[in-house]
């Protein structure tokens, strides 16, 4: 969608779109014609205004959020290519791996 | 929803409006499903919470429902999808890509290990460069805003948007208009230092805009109208008669143009001139003016 249909929908001034583009919680495409938002942008959208207008957070509040919130999902689809790549293993090496992680979470609690 | 918002939100029926607020807010901080992405309750929880505060958050609605005329289920909202649901397909690629949560995972050398350092390194796709530049503008167009071309060396012209109340040495981020990327990289950014040139009259002090404004001995005496210039167009200001030189006028919001709050001030500082050439006129005027022999402006400097 174009930048005017997506402050439409979120409800928000031009003015807080810059900010949010300046601080790089929002990463548009640049276009010929403007700016170019998808659906993912618009869902974070919603975030950020949850973030500031729900839970009273302040700008550096969200942008702390917003970069963990990142870090999070670069972590969980990480972790889910890991685990997809161990489930298409033998059920023995599957095993092996399986044992190892309880070890070592036996370890981790002594 | 069928259970008692005050028993969602986990206050007493007495409870004043703002604990309303604060115990909401400390729920959806907990319960938001993007804070939560793994957590397929947290949405159900999320939604039970906002839709109880939806009636205790608004004292009308509240008291109405205190007077039992209405139930706890607020209107449902529209669906929306949460951020979670796309950001999947964010974690290894678009723009949003963060590989902080394990970049030091790749630091040993066992085979598992590139597994996680070829992400954290993106060798797939690496953004461009960011190159950098410099302009110069007008006082005026810092202050009000313009759109400029700046044209580059090695590349195509590109049309830069000078915000208003752009400062002087202010860097202005052009996206995605730096060097090209590597693979499904993207591009880097443009960064533009801005400089901005001296007014003749202006100058910027914050927010702010002062100025002198020479005022002829007539107008300083008597008083009356006035043209100000100031960056937005020039203004009509009433002198009070007896106007002297270093009065400071306060025109308010016609300063700098500031983004998200009200604008900056002009102060115009009077400066009274008389005229280039004695005036026969004048003289006669002033010798005949008996008060003007006995003040003395230099009393309060002693000696």
């Amino acid at each position: 969608m174009d930048e005017s249909e997506f402050r439409l929908r979120l409800e928000i001034d031009v003015t807080v779109l810059e900010v949010w583009i300046d601080q790089g919680w929002l990463i548009p495409e640049t276009t010929n014609e403007g700016r170019y938002f998808r659906d993912a942008d618009l869902a974070r959208g919603q975030l950020i205004l949850d973030l500031i207008d729900t839970m009273g957070l302040n700008e550096p509040g969200v942008d702390l959020v917003m970069d963990l919130v990142d870090q999070l999902h670069g972590l969980r689809s990480t972790l889910r290519q890991l685990t997809d790549a161990v489930s298409r293993q033998s059920p023995d090496v599957q095993e092996h791996i399986l044992s190892e992680l309880d070890r070592l979470e036996r370890q981790e609690r002594r | 929803m069928s259970r008692d918002p005050y028993d969602i939100l986990g206050i007493k029926r007495d409870a004043p409006q703002k604990d309303v607020q604060s115990a909401y807010r400390k729920l959806a901080k907990k319960l938001h499903p993007d804070l939560n992405p793994g957590d397929k309750q947290a949405e159900e929880k999320f939604k039970e919470v906002s839709a109880a505060y939806g009636i205790l958050g608004d004292e009308e609605k509240r008291a109405r429902f205190d007077r039992g005329e209405i139930d706890g289920s607020g209107a449902e909202k529209p669906s929306r999808n949460y951020y979670r649901d796309y950001a999947a397909n964010e974690g290894q690629r678009g723009p949003y890509r963060n590989t902080g949560g394990f970049a030091d995972f790749g630091d040993t050398d066992d085979i598992l290990s590139s597994f996680f350092s070829r992400r954290s390194r993106g060798q797939s796709a690496m953004q461009g460069q960011d190159r950098k530049y410099s302009m110069e503008v007008d006082f005026l167009d810092a202050v009000n805003g313009t759109k400029k071309q700046i044209s580059l060396p090695d590349g195509p012209a590109l049309d830069v948007q000078i915000p208003p109340g752009t400062k002087d040495g202010q860097t202005l981020r052009l996206r995605g208009k730096g060097d090209p990327g590597f693979g499904n990289g993207a591009p880097g950014d443009a960064l533009i230092e801005v400089h901005v040139r001296p007014h003749r009259f202006f100058t910027r002090d914050g927010d702010d805009i002062r100025l002198e404004l020479p005022i002829s001995l007539t107008e300083a005496v008597l008083g009356g109208k006035v043209r100000v210039p100031t960056p937005s167009g020039p203004v009509t200001v009433t002198l009070q008669p007896n106007s002297n030189t270093g009065k400071v006028l306060r025109l308010k919001g016609k300063g700098v143009p500031v983004r998200g709050k009200d604008a900056g001030d002009a102060y115009v500082s009077l400066k009274i001139v008389l005229p280039d050439a004695p005036d026969a006129e004048l003289t006669a005027l002033v010798s005949d003016w008996q008060a003007g022999k006995t003040h003395d402006p230099r009393k309060t400097m002693g000696g």
